[in-house]
């Protein structure tokens, strides 16, 4: 299969694997009637190109990427498998150019990603599919192909479970002495159980590796950032993205972003651990939207590790209100940062009110006085606030409560 | 010169105090410096730093502090007064398991709700209810908070909260030989909600951030408490040592589990997540035979009490049984089969999302039948009026009456009057107070309402609700349901009742043994 990107080399390097399946062939689309086969679901509209959204993320920030021993690893290979919807592909293009997401493509390509994958302990890989998706454990999903309710064979004979997958990615004393040590692994699907699935457990899953069992420790760092709870659905704005794909790349793109310190100098970067605080955030403000109650959630998440170094801070949206608003004429409101300056242009009276403007994330402090006194109001004192992503309200109250 | 920062919290309650939060330092410019816990102080240079914490249910508490080369400064973080909890009684909950929204009251939902506990091994399907009196009293408000103590056993208990109308949700309840657990529940206007809460405080906090899924906190606490610690003092309480190994499992710090998990499985051996624990770490090290000689000593133990225990034994045993190169003789081979078979028959029931295992939709004695018949909660239940509902609708106190003191009573009654008759009398209704209903009989007679409208129906399917909300507004349905019922038998009132256990009196002894029969 030909491959998205591919700067392979002897060095260690990132290798991904990207998946999205919206067109499912044997799927109805939302709205009609779902054959009895496809067990209620029908087909998807934003999967495709989410999954060719992550791979422009990648392609992006190629250096910037590091491993969990702190060292930085180029972009080395993505491999793509996409089964877009007419819309999908007449919005990018290249989506009509890529392999499809059969089980035959995504054999092939997950065998040819693990090679990849196997040269190197300092290597990285990042695995992401959005689809369907089935729940089966906690670190367990059954991936739904594009062969998905065709009628042949078992119910899920076109699903890959990412139990399997996983332990097919693990060390092994024999086989796979020097795999990939950091490995992200993100699925981007519903994790419920249909009830129609009362014996899914014991359904079997179609196998993508001859697979023996692995020998040696596993020693890996493998966090897997789950799109819903167990049990619940993942959602996507219909045409556009899917809701985790739209809050991931939000953290990717500096949302995630937190200051560390490394070799002795300050640093932005996201960090595996800010990533799953800040999917929260911005899945709740998606979720409030749109509508959506989607919640993700992380198994086996390690040790807090950068994934990937930023230019700086982010900016984040901040809005600041007076409280009560009558006070609004004779309060002047001050934001000031760490170097006592204020990063925004606030007048008196405040206005727009409530106002809104963009800062870099950090702490701050604000505060507000009465100018000239005025009863009842009183004036607030600055007070350190600390403003994050995806945004902060400030309210300032100038009477005693 | 570096100087120190300690920590301290100001929170209502004692024990809140003492809890080993998870806390963050960082520079003005935000770059995080070091994360600790309360009881670690940390060492800096001078200079002014933000620290931080954030509870389980997302309240997150400041302090601001200026380091002097030399000295010692204490950071003192406290919740801002809009993000309080309501009572010191309140905190628990406010903190982790859901925030109570401020001056917000409970609407008034109705009081059909009970509890039942549970006890046996859910992986056959041998599980009984046991005496409800295993539940103490701990703490009610009548309003919207009511706790009980779960008695300490040397077996898998669970607690069950029943609906009028069918919805169950059973909770394993981690306690151990010598620790007890809390149960709590909330009536909130969702409806009404069970927690349990860990006798060990660390432990607890632990599963509070796992259950919020904040797996960054729990990630810092277990790095920076002695979760080893946990594990090390198993012997003193067993099941915090299980949470402190789930949690350097999560964090893959298998090294630090030295091979004190062993140990935890051998000792204990009425602790089904030793071997669940055991297992994945010795599956992590690549020694196979002997995870699953582990994994598969969960037949005679039971349920993991942590649905991660469930999740690694089902992942372990999947991956056993679908090996290309088979390490296993075929009667092993077999042995993981049906084992598997009966994980996942349970597994089906299991909600993940939660990290004390949690049954919903059936009883865990009726988990393998193939339609589920779940067992009345007026049987053998608490009911939670009077403990969870105001006084206007609170009930008798005498509702804890279990199943078997029930039995036995009527065997005694059935011996002494060998001429009379009797119906057994479950009142764990407010239309059936055992109390008014023995007065009103007047002799050896107990009442003979079983309450038909708190049968679940059989119904085997999960809750969709995700956290256990027995929903108020099915609730009010199935009162009402209830009501109307009780109104068209003219038995709702101490003397209908009263008249209708007296007419029954003297009725043939065969409809009497024959009601007993159709009870079970």
């Amino acid at each position: 299969l030909a491959l998205f990107f591919d700067e392979r080399s002897d060095d260690p390097g990132v290798h991904a694997l990207i998946v999205g399946v919206s067109d499912y062939p044997f799927l109805k689309p939302p709205g009609k009637k779902p054959h009895e086969a496809a067990y209620g679901m029908s087909k998807l509209s934003a999967c495709a190109a989410s999954a060719m959204r992550l791979a422009d993320w990648l392609v992006a920030n190629r250096e910037k990427l590091i491993n969990r021993f702190g060292q930085r690893v180029p972009l080395a290979s993505i491999r793509i498998l996409a089964t877009p919807t007419a819309e999908e592909k007449q919005r990018d293009p290249r989506l009509a150019s890529v392999e499809a997401a059969t089980l035959r493509n995504f054999r092939v390509a997950t065998a040819a990603w693990r090679e990849d994958a196997r040269l190197s302990k300092e290597s990285v890989t990042w695995f992401y599919f959005a689809g369907h998706g089935v729940q089966r454990s906690l670190g367990d999903a059954v991936l739904l192909l594009e062969e998905f309710g065709d009628g042949i064979g078992g119910v899920l004979a076109s699903g890959a479970a990412v139990a399997d997958i996983r332990n097919a990615m693990s060390p092994d004393q024999d086989k796979r002495k020097k795999i990939a040590r950091t490995q992200y692994w993100f699925i981007d699907a519903c994790n419920t159980f249909p009830k129609e699935f009362a014996k899914l457990q014991q359904v079997r899953v179609a196998s993508v590796f001859d697979e023996d069992i692995p020998s040696g420790t596993d020693d890996r760092m493998a966090p897997i950032y789950f799109a819903a709870l167990s049990g619940a659905k993942a959602y996507a704005v219909r045409d556009q993205h899917t809701i985790f794909n739209q809050a991931l790349l939000s953290c990717l793109e500096g949302g995630g972003g937190d200051n560390r310190e490394i070799d002795g100098r300050e640093q932005w970067c996201i960090t595996s651990g800010t990533l799953d605080d800040r999917l929260h955030a911005y899945i709740d403000e998606l979720n409030a939207r749109h509508g959506a109650d989607q919640e993700a959630r992380i198994e086996a998440p390690g040790r807090d590790t950068v994934m990937a170094y930023l230019d700086g801070p982010p900016p984040v949206e901040v809005r600041i209100e007076i409280e009560p608003p009558a006070a609004l004429q004779v309060t002047r409101i001050a934001l000031i940062d760490d170097y006592d300056a204020t990063p925004l242009p606030l007048t008196k009276p405040l206005s727009p009110h409530p106002f809104i403007g963009k800062v870099s994330a950090g702490y701050y402090r604000v505060g507000g006085t009465i100018e000239p006194p005025t009863s009842p109001y009183q004036d607030r004192p600055l007070k350190t606030c600390r403003i994050e992503p995806p945004r902060t309200r400030l309210t300032i109250p100038v009477v005693k409560r | 010169m570096k100087g120190t920062i300690e920590f301290d919290t100001r929170f209502k309650s004692f024990d809140f105090q003492e809890l080993d939060l998870p806390v963050e330092l960082r520079r003005p410019s935000y770059a995080l410096v070091s994360r600790s816990i309360r009881s670690k102080p940390v060492s800096v240079e001078p200079g002014a730093y933000h620290v931080s914490a954030t509870l389980p249910t997302g309240v997150e508490i400041f302090a601001t502090v200026h380091v002097e080369p030399g000295k010692s400064v204490t950071a003192v973080l406290t919740p801002d007064a809009a993000a309080e909890s309501p009572h010191e009684s309140h905190e628990w909950q406010h903190f982790v398991v859901a925030p109570f929204a401020p001056g917000g009251r409970p609407e008034a939902a109705s009081s059909v709700a009970y509890l039942r506990s549970w006890k046996g091994n859910a992986l056959n399907g041998r599980c009984k209810t046991t005496t409800p009196t295993r539940l103490r009293p701990r703490y009610s408000n009548t309003i919207d908070l009511a706790e009980f103590g779960v008695t300490p056993s040397a077996a898998t208990q669970y607690v069950q909260l029943t609906s009028a109308d069918g919805q169950r949700v059973t909770v394993a309840v981690p306690g151990s030989t010598n620790r007890g657990a809390v149960v709590s529940t909330r009536r909130s206007t969702e409806g009404v909600r069970i927690a349990v809460r860990l006798h060990s405080s660390a432990a607890a906090l632990l599963l509070g951030y796992l259950a919020h899924d904040r797996s960054r906190m729990a990630g810092d606490m277990t790095d920076a408490m002695d979760a080893e610690g946990l594990l090390r003092n198993k012997t003193d309480d067993p099941v915090a040592a299980a949470v402190g190994a789930y949690s350097l499992l999560q964090m893959n710090a298998i090294e630090r589990l030295h091979d004190w998990d062993a140990n935890l499985m051998n000792w204990f051996t009425w602790l089904p997540d030793g071997a669940a624990i055991r297992g994945e770490h010795l599956a992590r090290l690549g020694r196979h035979q002997e995870a699953l000689d582990a994994f598969l000593k969960l037949r005679e133990r039971g349920l993991p009490m942590f649905s991660r225990g469930l999740s690694y034994a089902i992942e372990r045993l999947r991956l056993y049984q679908s090996a290309q190169k088979q390490p296993f003789d075929r009667k092993t081979r077999a042995a993981i089969d049906a084992f598997l078979g009966n994980l996942t028959t349970v597994a089906a029931y299991v909600d993940y999302g939660e990290p004390v295992t949690t049954i919903v939709g059936v009883d865990p004695d009726q988990v393998f039948a193939a339609r589920p018949k779940n067992r009345p909660a007026s049987a053998d239940a608490l009911s939670l009026a009077g403990y969870l509902f105001p006084k206007e609708a609170r009930k008798p106190s005498r509702l804890t009456v279990s199943a078997s003191l029930l039995k036995k009573k009527a065997r005694e009654v059935l011996a002494a009057t060998a001429a009379a008759a009797s119906a057994i009398a479950i009142a764990t209704r407010k239309d059936a107070p055992l109390k008014a209903t023995a007065r009103g009989a007047g002799k050896k007679t107990i009442a003979a309402s079983r309450a038909k409208s708190t049968a679940g129906k059989g119904k085997a399917t999960r809750a969709a609700s995700k956290r256990y909300a027995v929903s108020a507004a099915a609730a009010k349905a199935a009162a009402k349901k209830s009501a109307a019922k009780a109104v068209a038998k003219k038995g709702t009132t101490k003397k209908g009742v009263a008249r209708k256990a007296i007419a029954k009196t003297g009725g043939p002894k065969k409809s009497v043994a024959k009601k007993a029969v159709t009870r079970k």
